[in-house]
């Protein structure tokens, strides 16, 4: 029988510390296993790894015979998990949260598996509420939910019950039963007699060595608290002893999935629903384009005080400070969409969510696009009144729309880059700003032929290497994509 | 092995002193004087040739960073930060030797012109590409997206290398690489080609010499992660 999921050597190394070391360990499917362990011995490390959010420093981790490392689309529809964070957007309703997750995970029969489990897990009448507005422990209970609702053949939760009342509490293991029986269930915990309520078999992790690896005697908290202290201290009969593991060394391939399973239209209705949320949460938050369509007029009217224009001048400069603050607009914004997933914990459910890394990329440039076409428009009728130059026209509203495809085919790929990257507003204008100048020389030299500062007809070789720049770097963002949010 | 590998770097040395040595005696008093430009123009030889080198860094930056991404392997990513850092010295340079020319020959040390301005873009990016690797601790998200943005800064290269076709410039055109061959009078030609020589022993040079500084570096951070593992066992 293959595992639900097993590591092999598992060692991870964050910074200066190694988290876990050497783990290897099947999980049968059904089998329920609690991983013990007193604060910093490597639980969440583990749980994360097994997950497909970290990287292995050495050894491997895999899914149903799927090798975790590189992982297929079809592998990360396989696992439901839910860690410290909540993966749930804080303006969204519990229901949208839910109906996000059946739609990026191709759930089927979405609608009624949503409904049973609002139900199980007495979240039906908080339903059409904000997130954000939920108590602690109902957003523990929303959190299980979206672990659960893609139906996991392997499930991994972080301390499940921490914020859950006694009556949830006790109708949990009831509820992955009906939710996930057949999935390996993998929980971390400090609760010793839950733990024994729970689990037919125990991990016991110390300082990241698996150091206990054994049956849990139903129900019996104390004695399982004997049993985690003697495998702490080592005491033979509790130690972790190599068990008969599942051999990985046949064809990987034949024992994993292979393909994703999921069809063109799937793939674009997975994309939908990102780009959907996206605009849902601005529409709600108003939080990018406000901000961004203001710094840009704060940007005209800099440019419009800094320089002293003679009247001849006046059309080629306002082109030039109407795509400049276009360009600074683009640093600001295409970090903001990927940096507003990590701020918000969200990162995560994108991370493990079985979209392919290119659709990702897409689903975000998409939104990045219509973002900045929606503050060039707004740039181009601040600078028509402040300069008083004829620039509504179709001509420079195309160039525009195309110049905010090429900003945010390139915002987009730096931004994802730079969200995790320590001080990255910093960073990410001293990265992106150089990158994305072709964009602006060529915007500008497009628009001055528009407003006949130029020939006519020298616009259209600007306006194609503004197509040409988004063609590329859209292109070189969607191979690349799957290596920025790493393994 | 560390002897053969001490003799080449020894050879290598030579070599690239000779080779210098004899584009300097071209350079000065081989290479006969510009007329309209006077001695200033002998500035064009070394110009040339850090450009060509820079490039070339760019290029290996480039497929550094793509093979990395493909292997994992921390070779490539050696050889792609060793070719940043010099690509990103041999930029500067142009630059100031482009400057110290312009000034004589233009009158100006910078003009926004289209070939200088790229070539400034062009080192905007790079000196990011080294400031991304200091601010990641992890090495192998380190490597991971410094090899991404070597792999996407290496875009403005093709840019750079046709600004001067695509606009109007007050950079010279290429007077070697032309569909209609060279335009150099032969002995100017053949200086430029030694000096180009020359520099691209010293290149290679500095490739081995900052590879094996990388490769010390990689070995401590080895070294800690496997003392971190014996502490654990301990």
């Amino acid at each position: 029988m293959t595992p639900a999921a097993s590591a092999r050597s598992l060692t991870c190394r964050l910074g200066g510390t190694l988290a876990i070391r050497e783990l290897t360990f099947d999980i049968d499917p059904g089998e329920r296993i609690a991983l013990l362990g007193a604060n910093g011995s490597g639980k969440t490390t583990l749980l994360r790894a097994l997950a497909g959010l970290l990287s292995p420093t050495v050894g491997s981790t895999f899914v149903c015979g799927s090798r975790m490392s590189r992982a297929e689309v079809a592998t990360r529809r396989m696992v439901g998990y839910s860690g410290h964070n909540p993966h749930q957007y804080d303006d969204l309703t519990v229901r949208e949260n839910l109906a996000l997750v059946a739609a990026t995970f191709v759930v089927d029969d979405a609608s009624d598996r949503i409904d049973h489990l609002t139900h199980d897990l007495a979240l039906d009448e908080y339903g059409r509420r904000r997130a954000r507005e939920l108590s602690r422990g109902l957003q523990q209970r929303l959190a299980l939910a979206i672990a659960l609702l893609p139906n996991p053949r392997l499930l991994l939760l972080d301390e499940p019950e921490a914020a859950l009342d006694g009556a949830t509490r006790a109708r949990l293991g009831e509820i992955i039963d009906a939710h996930a029986g057949s999935a390996g269930f993998l929980f971390a915990t400090h609760d010793l007699d839950r733990a024994a309520a729970l689990a037919k078999r125990a991990l016991v992790l110390d300082r990241g060595a698996l150091v206990g690896d054994f049956e849990v005697c139903r129900g019996d908290g104390r004695k399982l608290l004997e049993d985690v202290a003697g495998a702490v201290e080592g005491r033979s009969r509790l130690a972790a002893r190599p068990r008969n593991t599942f051999d990985y060394s046949a064809d990987l391939d034949g024992t994993g999935q292979g393909t994703s399973g999921l069809s063109l239209g799937d793939s674009a209705r997975q994309l939908a629903a990102i780009v959907g949320k996206d605009l849902r949460l601005e529409w709600r938050t108003r939080e990018v384009v406000p901000a961004l369509s203001l710094l840009s007029v704060l940007m005209v009217v800099a440019f419009s005080l800094a320089f002293v224009v003679p009247a001849e001048d006046v059309p080629a400069v306002a082109a030039g400070v109407l795509w400049a603050s276009l360009a600074f607009a683009t640093v600001v914004g295409g970090m903001r969409v990927f940096a507003a997933e990590r701020d918000q914990g969200t990162m995560e459910a994108l991370i493990l969510a079985p979209i392919s890394r290119a659709g990702l990329y897409l689903a975000k440039a998409s939104v990045n696009f219509l973002f900045l076409a929606a503050v060039g428009l707004f740039s181009m009728v601040s600078v028509m009144i402040l300069f008083d130059v004829a620039l509504l026209r179709w001509d420079v509203a195309g160039l525009l729309i195309l110049g905010s495809a090429a900003f945010a085919s390139v915002g987009s790929l730096y931004g994802a880059l730079a969200a995790n990257v320590r001080a990255r507003e910093l960073l990410i204008p001293v990265l992106l700003l150089p990158v994305s100048l072709p964009v602006l020389i060529g915007g500008v030299a497009a628009t001055l032929g528009s407003l006949g500062v130029t020939s006519t007809a020298s616009q259209f070789p600007w306006a194609g290497l503004l197509a040409a720049f988004c063609a590329i770097f859209a292109g070189l963002a969607a191979m690349l994509f799957e290596h920025i949010l790493g393994d | 092995m560390l002897a053969g590998g001490s003799r080449s770097i020894w050879g290598l040395t030579a070599a690239t002193f000779i080779a210098m040595s004899a584009a300097i005696y071209m350079i000065f008093m081989y290479a006969p004087m510009e007329r309209v430009q006077g001695n200033i123009q002998r500035l064009f030889y070394a110009h040339m040739s850090m450009a060509w080198i820079a490039y070339l860094s760019f290029f290996m930056v480039f497929v550094g960073g793509a093979i990395y991404l493909a292997r994992r392997s921390a070779k490539w990513d050696r050889i792609a930060r060793s070719a940043a850092t010099i690509g990103v010295v041999f930029t500067t340079l142009v630059l100031i030797t482009g400057c110290l020319w312009g000034t004589r020959v233009w009158g100006a040390c910078w003009t926004w012109d289209a070939r200088l301005t790229t070539t400034l873009i062009l080192w905007f990016i790079y000196v990011g590409y080294l400031m991304l690797r200091g601010y990641i601790q992890e090495p192998q998200s380190r490597r991971r997206l410094a090899a991404i943005v070597g792999i996407a800064g290496f875009v403005v290269v093709p840019i750079n290398f046709l600004s001067v076709y695509w606009w109007r410039t007050l950079h010279p055109a290429p007077t070697v690489l032309r569909a209609d061959g060279p335009t150099l009078p032969p002995p100017m030609l053949a200086t430029l080609l030694v000096t180009v020589f020359a520099f691209t022993l010293l290149y290679v040079l500095l490739m081995r010499h900052q590879m094996a500084l990388e490769r010390l570096i990689d070995e401590v951070d080895d070294m800690q992660f496997q003392l971190l593992l014996t502490e654990r066992k301990l």
